[in-house]
């Protein structure tokens, strides 16, 4: 039989096509080589899928919404079933050729005639592999649906990839894992995996094979070339995880192209997906479109543009209904857009069409605040049409606020650097504002080399103006910003090293520093010095010695805008009352710095012992004076009594420097990490203000803030349960008749952590319950400053 | 180092309220005195009494407040520093009320009750500012939370150092298992336990020392890592009865200080009872 549609590959994009396919009256059959959805079928059990992106709605005959994997797969296979979708499998397909207009599909197991073909087959389906004698040994395997069937076993993980890291994490408790890694050290993991995995090898409970490779596989145990030796490990079972890549030489079998030879190259579709070959269609994964979302809607869209509908992308309407103040066709008004803003000229049609999705616009109708300095808020503000004033709480009276007209863009500073609005925003007029989220930038900014490069110089330039020099005059900034480096560097780096000659200026972008000085065997920690503050200006203006006086190291990851010693030299010829300026600071400094040495104990101890415990990275971190302290608990009280009866502060656990207790509790970190990871976006988030606080209705309890918290603060609780049954029914069941008492076990865990008791105008509960007024919420910076500990 | 104690709270806000209060009471008692005789039954007299009455519910109405978490009313460092000298106003404002006159009976009673609360909260301050600095001393040798799961750490170690041992390093173990688990001096007790934290190790060292040459010599050193441990466990534990000593101290005066002044309110009410309605 002739099938009107063959749709190679079982995962929600085919299912989706099929589905449709069937519901609209075509003959459908779909193949797949292995499970139905067998790349979430592989997902660790009862894991959490999201539907991403959220605004787009979901095109298709088959339910998805967020959930667990159980509930998804159930799902599909519900609608599988309802639409009586042929599926056979397990049926590999080897070949695809169109003859007289017809395809012929060719797989292990017989040959089908189809009108029209939709391959949906993933990338999963093609693990890269790992080329080695003794790969194809049935010990060793490119799938673990379920780690927890195993126990008392050697295994070796390949790969040190997110996938592999979390596979080595699920084994490592019953099982002897070792981790064999291709590079040095693990790299470009997810922050709380690279925690988890580096203190499982520190507790000896993996072993870690860095700058390794196989040599060679055989029963029982591998062969491992390392730098230095080959190691012969005992292996019972060997999972390789390293990647999957577009099976492109099948493809271009089918007649599929591509846009280069690139590795990473996608295959050339037009807008209905559909490839060089007439009727040949490519969707989801192996398109290049990763969620599962877009996937089962370009299977529902193919299906329609079979059936000769036409059909829009599902955001048009979305995006015509947001730029519903401009004129023309949709494409006329990203153009518009692209036009207008300099920034995004160089984005391409489909990178804007995803900005603008998930952009934000503001339209004002007079003078309003945008923003407010100090705020903790870290989008990026685009003028499509009137024009902005930026003012400082540090400006001097008469001073005139900096304008900034349509056309430009404003808020890359606290994009860049995470740190607070350095100015006041305010319209002027009526205006039209574009607002990105911080990531949706970020992505573009890596997609999008030019605009990276206008956000960056732009950034050196506001910043050289707002922290170094007010009068810098735009041209000369620009000239400098052009010329100047952005470095990045890890927690624990060394910027500038005590004894070298310097031959650099810089200034503190975003993280922080610590300035030491070493004298003998004795390492003194002199200063602290965080982002907008400048380094390295001391050995430039000493043309006698022009050696560093001090080490600089990085507290946190840092990055640093360096200007060379020329650079430096033509700013200071410019402006010789900068050159003045620095010269008495430098002064001021070694004076400073002098006394500091003679205090080497005493409070600038703590200090550096409070950077070593990120103390310094909170911005309203709760302190307790243990000299002040009656120990009555009235602050843990107040938290639980006001938290529905959890606390979430615990007075006795912390860190103890000197007489400054630093409990267990949030300490609203000025880059919080446990932002980082949250699967529905915004269950855990900061507000303006700065507070970092969870919304318990939005949070699935997946743990991922509470693992990427280096300081253990937020807790995994079961919520206390609601009391649903009737007062009567209650006292039957103390008799042990009538419904048990609800179980909060019987509940999900969800993540809690202090919220600075933000929905109370008094402030946090606990400093108000303190007797005594040991306890304090402050920020660190401003407490060690007032008592003379840190800052320039 | 009194600057900032409860007792100068927000720039001795209650120290200078609380001096000006008694300068004003003082002033007026010696007009009330210059022309009446003083005593409770006076309109004077009534009106100290009043006065004696509110700050006495305000005094009580701390405890009230300090279990409010969520209240706006104030923080709870203030209630306490105007507390203390709302307290101390008390001795003179009763007596007043009283026209400096004693008694055996339950009036007199009512005053005597109050001398012992207001009494009893001075000495609780006096602890609440010299012992936490002491107790902070302690924790900085280890925090509390962290003894436990060190002192578990060290018995888990001792065992197995000790396991088919000679008779003589077994029963060691053995009674030191036993005082592990001994119940320990707690609440009121604590008070009157002296820790001695170098005495007690001199004397085990001491003691370990004689033990050492009788056991064989190939047991030696496990011995001594068993005594090194030993000794890092009395050390610990000497910490945390030091921590605890400590800390019912801080709680051991409301002990007084709460229920007499439960009973003073009664005898107050009986007093007004008494004067009001007979």
């Amino acid at each position: 039989m002739i099938y009107d549609l063959l749709v190679v590959g079982g995962g929600p994009s085919g299912l989706s096509a099929a589905a449709h396919a069937k519901k609209t009256g075509m003959s459908v059959l779909v193949l797949d080589q292995g499970e139905v959805a067998n790349t979430i079928f592989n997902f660790q059990k009862k894991k959490h899928v999201m539907a991403e992106p959220g605004m787009i709605p979901l095109r298709s005959d088959l339910q998805f919404e967020a959930g667990t994997r159980e509930v998804i797969l159930q799902a599909w296979h519900d609608a599988v079933q309802k639409y009586q979708v042929q599926i056979n499998r397990p049926e590999a397909v080897k070949q695809i050729t169109k003859k007289d207009g017809l395809f012929e599909v060719q797989s292990d197991k017989g040959v089908y005639q189809a009108k029209h073909v939709v391959l949906a087959i993933g990338i999963q389906g093609n693990p890269n592999r790992v080329g080695k004698p003794g790969e194809d040994l049935p010990h060793v395997s490119y799938k673990m649906a379920d780690p927890t069937i195993y126990q008392d076993k050697d295994i070796l993980m390949i790969g040190a990839g997110d996938a592999a890291i979390e596979g080595v994490l699920a084994l490592c408790d019953k099982n002897r894992v070792s981790v064999l890694n291709r590079n040095n050290e693990f790299f470009r993991l997810k922050d709380a995996l690279d925690r988890q995995i580096n203190e499982k090898v520190k507790a000896r409970k993996v072993v870690a094979y860095h700058s390794a490779a196989v040599e060679r596989f055989e029963p029982g145990y591998t062969y491992i070339t390392l730098p230095d030796r080959v190691a012969k490990v005992k292996t019972d079972l060997v999972f390789v995880r390293i990647g999957a890549s577009l099976p492109m030489a099948f493809l271009e079998k089918c007649g599929v192209t591509f846009a280069s030879k690139e590795r990473s190259a996608l295959p050339t579709i037009n807008e209905h997906y559909e490839s060089q070959v007439t009727g040949l269609y490519v969707i989801g994964a192996v398109a290049g479109y990763n969620l599962i979302k877009q996937g089962m809607n370009q299977g529902y869209e193919v299906v329609e543009h079979i059936l000769g509908h036409e059909i829009k992308p599902v955001d048009e309407p979305l995006l015509t209904e947001k730029l519903n103040f401009l004129q023309g066709s949709l494409d006329e008004r990203l153009v518009q857009i692209a036009t207008t803003i300099q920034l995004l000229a160089p984005v391409q049609k489909q990178p804007l069409r995803e900005l603008v999705l998930q952009a934000t616009l503001h339209q004002m109708r007079g003078a309003q605040t945008v923003y407010q300095e100090d705020d903790f808020s870290d989008s990026l503000f685009m003028i499509l049409d009137g024009k902005v004033a930026a003012s400082f709480r540090a400006q001097l009276p008469g001073e005139r606020p900096i304008l900034l007209y349509q056309g430009s863009f404003f808020g890359e500073m606290s994009l860049l650097s995470g740190r607070r609005r350095s100015a006041t925003i305010t319209t002027v007029g009526p205006s039209v504002l574009i607002e990105v989220p911080r990531k949706a930038m970020l992505r573009l900014m890596a997609n999008e080399p030019a605009v990276k490069q206008i956000v960056d110089e732009t950034f050196v330039v506001r910043a050289l103006q707002t922290n170094l020099l007010k009068d810098l005059e735009d041209a000369l900034a620009q000239e400098l910003a052009h010329k100047a480096n952005i470095k990045s560097f890890k927690k624990d780096d060394v910027i500038v090293k005590q004894g070298e000659v310097g031959d650099a200026f810089y200034l503190i972008r975003s993280g922080s520093v610590k300035i030491t000085k070493r004298e003998g065997e004795k390492e003194t920690v002199v200063k602290y010095l965080p982002a907008g503050q400048y380094f390295g200006e001391m050995a430039l203006l000493d043309t006698e010695d022009p050696t560093r006086k001090a080490t600089i190291t990085a507290t946190k990851q840092t990055e640093v805008i360096q200007l060379m010693k020329e650079d430096f030299w033509v700013l200071l010829h410019r402006h010789p009352e900068f050159e003045q300026h620095l010269r008495e600071n430098v002064q001021r400094t070694r004076i400073q710095s002098q006394a500091f040495e003679l205090m080497q104990t005493g409070a600038m101890s703590y200090v550096n012992k409070m950077l070593q415990e990120g103390v310094f990275d909170g911005t309203d971190v709760l302190l307790i004076d243990e000299n002040k302290c009656v120990r009555c608990d009235n602050c843990v009280k107040a938290c639980e009594t006001t938290h529905g009866g959890q606390t979430r502060l615990y007075r006795e656990e912390g860190i103890l420097f000197g007489n400054l207790m630093v409990p267990t509790s949030c300490r609203h970190c000025e880059n919080p990490l446990c932002l980082i990871d949250c699967p529905p976006g915004d269950a855990i988030q900061r507000d303006p203000k700065g507070e970092v606080f969870i919304t318990e209705a939005k949070c699935i309890g997946c743990g991922n803030c509470a693992s990427n918290c280096p300081y253990g603060n937020i807790f995994m609780l079961h919520p206390k349960p609601q009391e649903t049954r009737k007062p009567w029914m209650r006292i039957l069941s103390l008799v042990g008749a009538g419904p048990p008492e609800p179980k909060a076990e019987d509940l999900p865990t969800k993540a809690v952590k202090c919220d600075l008791c933000r929905n109370d105008s008094a402030g946090p509960a606990c400093v108000r319950s303190c007797p005594t007024g040991a306890a304090m919420r402050v920020t660190p910076e401003e407490y060690f400053v007032k008592t003379g500990a840190v800052g320039r | 180092m009194l600057e900032d104690t409860v007792l100068f709270y927000s720039g001795k806000r209650y120290l200078i309220l609380g001096a000006s209060a008694g300068a004003v009471l003082l002033g007026s008692y010696a007009y009330y005195a210059s022309d009446t005789t003083p005593s409770g039954g006076t309109v004077g007299g009534l009106i100290y009494g009043a006065i004696g009455l509110a700050a006495i519910l305000i005094l009580m109405f701390l405890g009230i407040r300090k279990r409010s978490y969520a209240s706006h009313l104030g923080t709870v460092r203030g209630w306490v520093s105007a507390h203390i000298y709302l307290g101390l106003l008390t001795l003179l404002i009763i007596p007043m009320h009283a026209g400096f006159h004693f008694g055996w009976d339950v009036h007199t009673l009512a005053f005597s009750l109050l001398v012992i609360v207001v009494l009893s909260g001075l000495g609780g301050l006096a602890l609440y500012l010299t012992v936490p600095p002491r107790l902070t001393k302690y924790e900085s040798g280890m925090l509390p939370d962290k003894i436990q799961s060190e002192l578990n750490r060290i018995v888990g170690e001792m065992k197995p150092l000790a396991a088919g041992k000679t008779g003589l390093f077994q029963r060691l173990h053995f009674e030191e298992s036993r005082r592990a688990y001994a119940p320990k001096p707690q609440g009121w007790r604590l008070l009157f336990t002296r820790p001695n934290t170098s005495s007690a190790l001199t004397v085990r060292t001491q003691e370990l020392n004689r033990i050492l040459p009788q056991i064989p010599a190939s047991q030696q050193e496990d011995f001594s890592r068993f005594s090194a441990l030993l000794l890092q466990k009395i050390e610990m534990e000497s910490y945390l009865t030091g921590q605890m000593r400590l800390k019912n101290a801080l709680q051991a005066w409301l002990y007084v200080h709460v229920p007499v002044s439960i009973a003073m309110l009664a005898a107050v009410a009986v007093h007004l009872l008494v004067v009001l309605y007979y």
